[in-house]
C-alpha cells in the first residue's frame, strides 16, 4: 500500500553483499518488491535468514513502514472465562492471523476470583488496555501485545462496568454500578510509579444514572478524559493532574456530512482519538433501520463539532445486514484509525483510516469466526504493532503467529476513498 | 493493424519478432509504438536473449490485456462485478473455462529456477508489463510466507552468516527497527 516509485536496476557486482553470493534475489527487488508484500510476522522469519536479508528488511520496512494499528481479538469461553483462541486483523498487509500460545494464567485474574464473573477480562476501548477488576484486585495491562501484566490491591469502592482509562502513567477507575454501595460517581485513580490508589473528584451529577461503560464512551490522552453520554451526547472531561472535572455540555451535530439539508438523526455515538483528533462516530436513523455512520471531530475545548465524513452507503448496508442489534456496536480508535464492529459478533470489521482530508473506508472478514465461537465473549484491543513488538512476543515463548488469509487475493476485503475536510 | 510485425533487440544483439498486440501488453513498448519514433527495431539493453523469449511468451498470451493475470491472483473474483443482477451462468462458466486454461499455463510458464525468476522480474519491471511483474513477485514471496527462516535459506540456497551468539542476540535486541512510532 505504500507508494513506491519502483525504478529498479540490477546492482553492480561489487554491491552485491557477502550473503547474497547464492541467491540471485536480492537488493532492491527484495526490499521494494518483495517483502513490502509480506505481513510482519513473515518479516520476522526474513530477518533471520542472512545479514544481508535483515538489512533488507529493515530498508523495507522504511519504504513501506507498518505503523497501522492492528484488531486483535480475543476470544473467552463465556462460563468458564478461559482463554479459547485469539486473532488479529493487520491493516497494512491485510492479513489475518491467528494468535497461539497465549498462556491461560495471563488472560484470567491471577489467584483473585478466577471463576466468579467479577473477574472476567474487559478492554476500556482506548490506548489498548486491558484489565480484569475483582473485590480483591485489579490487574491491567497495555502494552501491544498484552505480555506483561500489573497485579495490583482492588479500588476502595468496587463496581460492575466502571469506566477504565489510561492516563499517563495512571489508571482511573470511575463509575460502574454497585448493588450495595452508595455512590455511583465514585473515582479513583492509580499511579503506577507510586503503586497507590487515589481518591478523585467524583463524576457530575448529571451522568447518575449512566455512569457505567455501557452508557458512557470514553477518549484519553496522556492527561484528559473525555466522556460521552452514548444517547444523549452529554459530554465532560476529566483532569488527571487537578483530578477534577470540568464542565458538562451537550454535543451538537448540527449536520450530517452530506446531508445538509435533511439530516438523520444519531441515536447513538462513540468517541475516540484518530491521532490527536477527538473524532465521534455517531449512528444516524434508528436502532431499527440504520440510515449511515457519520464522522464529526469534536473541538477539545469548545465541543463544537464539525462533520468530516460519512461511510459509504454499501458499506451501511453491509453493516445493516451483518449484525445483531445495532445498539451494540463498538467503535474504537488508535493511530489514525476507527474500528467499527459488533462486540457480540466481530465476524465483520468495518474501519476507516483518516489522513490527509481522505476518509479510506475499508470492510474485512474474519475467516476464523465460526458457529463454534458462539459460546465466546469477546475482548478487543487496537494496538501499533512494530517488528520489535512481534520479534519480543514470538521469542517470550507466549505468542506465535500464523497467517490466516490475505495477501492480494483477499476477496473479503473492501476499500473506499471519499475526500474529508482536514 | 494486429498482423504488425515488431523487432526486439536483446542486449546481447539478438533479434526477436513479436506482434504489434502483443508487445502492447508492456506499457514501455506501448509507448514507443504510440510515439510514432518507431524506427525498425526497438534496442532492449537490458533485456537478455535467454529472458527476451520468456517475455515475449508472456506478451503473446496477454496481447494488450493487462488485467487478466491479475484477476487470476485474486483468485478469479472480480470485485467489481462480483454480483450483477442480470448474471449470465453461460458467460461465467465460459469465464470460468478461461480463468482455469490460464491458470494452468501461468503454473507451467513460471517453472523455472530463481535466476529466470529474478530476470524476468526485471524485464517485467522495466518493460512496465503489469500482469508478469505481478507474477513474478508474487511466486518470490510465496517463496517466504508462512516459512522458517531455515524453510527461507533452502528455498533461496542461503547459508546462515550468523554466529549462534548473534542469534541470541537477535532476540534480544530491542527498538532496533525504524518502523516503531515513525509518526510520533
Amino acid at each position: 500500500m505504500a507508494k513506491v516509485t519502483m525504478r529498479i536496476l540490477p546492482k553492480h557486482k561489487d554491491e552485491i553483499r557477502e550473503g547474497d553470493k547464492e541467491s540471485p534475489i536480492h537488493g532492491d527487488v527484495l526490499e521494494a518488491m518483495i517483502l513490502t508484500r509480506l505481513s510482519l510476522v513473515d518479516l520476522v522469519a526474513a530477518s533471520r535468514v542472512s545479514k544481508a536479508w535483515r538489512g533488507s528488511v529493515s530498508t523495507s520496512l522504511r519504504i513501506s513502514p507498518r505503523v497501522k494499528p492492528w484488531f486483535i481479538v480475543y476470544a473467552l469461553h463465556r462460563r468458564k472465562l478461559s482463554l479459547t483462541s485469539a486473532f488479529a486483523f493487520d491493516p497494512s498487509s491485510r492479513v489475518w492471523l491467528r494468535i497461539h500460545n497465549i498462556p491461560d494464567a495471563q488472560f484470567t485474574t491471577t489467584d483473585i476470583t478466577s471463576s466468579s464473573s467479577m473477574g472476567a477480562l474487559q478492554s476500556s476501548h482506548s490506548q489498548h488496555l486491558l484489565y480484569t477488576v475483582s473485590t480483591t484486585g485489579f490487574s491491567f495491562s497495555f502494552d501491544p501485545f498484552h505480555l506483561t501484566w500489573h497485579h495490583v490491591l482492588a479500588p476502595l469502592a468496587w463496581r460492575k462496568d466502571p469506566i477504565v482509562a489510561r492516563l499517563g502513567s495512571r489508571v482511573l477507575v470511575a463509575g460502574g454500578t454497585c448493588d450495595y454501595v452508595d455512590d455511583p460517581l465514585d473515582v479513583e485513580m492509580y499511579d503506577i510509579a507510586s503503586g497507590r490508589w487515589e481518591t478523585c473528584q467524583p463524576m457530575p451529577d448529571q451522568l447518575q444514572e449512566s455512569a457505567t461503560s455501557n452508557w458512557l464512551s470514553s477518549a484519553v490522552t496522556e492527561s484528559r478524559l473525555y466522556l460521552l453520554e452514548k444517547r444523549s451526547r452529554l459530554i465532560c472531561s476529566f483532569d488527571g493532574e487537578t483530578k477534577t472535572w470540568g464542565p458538562i455540555s451537550d454535543l451538537n451535530l448540527f449536520s450530517t456530512p452530506n446531508n445538509i439539508d435533511a439530516p438523520d438523526p444519531v441515536f447513538q455515538s462513540t468517541i475516540g482519538f484518530v491521532d490527536d483528533r477527538l473524532i465521534l462516530v455517531g449512528l444516524m436513523g434508528k436502532t431499527a433501520d440504520l440510515q449511515g455512520v457519520g464522522l464529526w471531530e469534536v473541538d477539545q475545548d469548545t465541543y463544537q463539532c464539525r462533520p468530516i465524513g460519512e461511510m459509504p452507503l454499501e458499506m451501511v448496508e453491509g453493516l445493516r445486514k451483518a449484525n445483531s442489534p445495532l445498539s451494540t456496536m463498538r467503535a474504537s480508535t488508535e493511530g489514525a484509525y476507527i474500528y467499527i464492529y459488533d462486540p457480540r459478533n466481530p465476524e465483520q470489521i468495518f474501519f476507516c483510516e483518516l489522513s490527509e482530508g481522505i476518509c479510506q473506508w475499508g470492510h474485512a472478514v474474519n475467516p476464523m469466526m465460526n458457529k463454534g465461537n458462539a459460546i465466546n465473549k469477546f475482548v478487543f484491543s487496537c494496538s501499533r504493532i512494530g517488528m520489535g513488538d512481534v520479534e519480543k512476543a514470538v521469542a517470550s515463548g507466549s505468542r506465535t503467529f500464523t497467517v490466516e488469509s490475505g495477501g492480494d487475493g483477499l476477496s473479503s476485503f473492501y476499500s473506499f476513498t471519499a475526500p474529508c475536510p482536514v | 493493424m494486429s498482423s504488425t510485425k515488431i523487432f526486439l533487440k536483446s542486449s546481447d544483439d539478438k533479434t526477436f519478432e513479436i506482434d504489434e498486440t502483443a508487445a502492447r501488453a508492456s506499457e514501455t513498448l506501448k509507448n514507443i509504438i504510440d510515439g510514432g519514433c518507431l524506427d525498425g527495431v526497438i534496442p532492449l539493453p537490458n533485456v537478455s536473449s535467454n529472458i527476451l523469449p520468456k517475455v515475449i511468451e508472456y506478451c503473446k498470451k496477454h496481447g494488450g490485456d493487462n488485467g487478466s493475470s491479475k484477476k487470476i491472483a485474486n483468485g478469479g473474483v472480480d470485485k467489481d462485478k462480483e454480483i450483477l443482477p442480470d448474471y449470465d451462468e453461460e458467460e461465467d462458466k465460459r469465464e470460468k473455462v478461461r480463468v482455469d486454461e490460464l491458470k494452468k499455463w501461468e503454473e507451467e510458464y513460471m517453472d523455472f529456477d530463481q535466476q529466470v525468476l529474478y530476470d524476468l522480474m526485471l524485464a517485467a519491471n522495466y518493460l512496465h508489463i503489469k500482469g508478469l511483474l505481478d507474477l513474478t513477485v508474487e511466486k518470490a514471496a510465496s517463496m517466504i510466507r508462512g516459512r522458517t527462516p531455515d524453510q527461507i535459506r533452502e528455498n533461496f540456497n542461503i547459508n546462515s552468516d550468523f554466529t549462534p551468539e548473534e542469534e541470541e542476540e537477535m532476540i534480544l535486541i530491542e527498538d532496533e527497527w525504524d518502523d516503531e512510532w515513525a509518526f510520533d
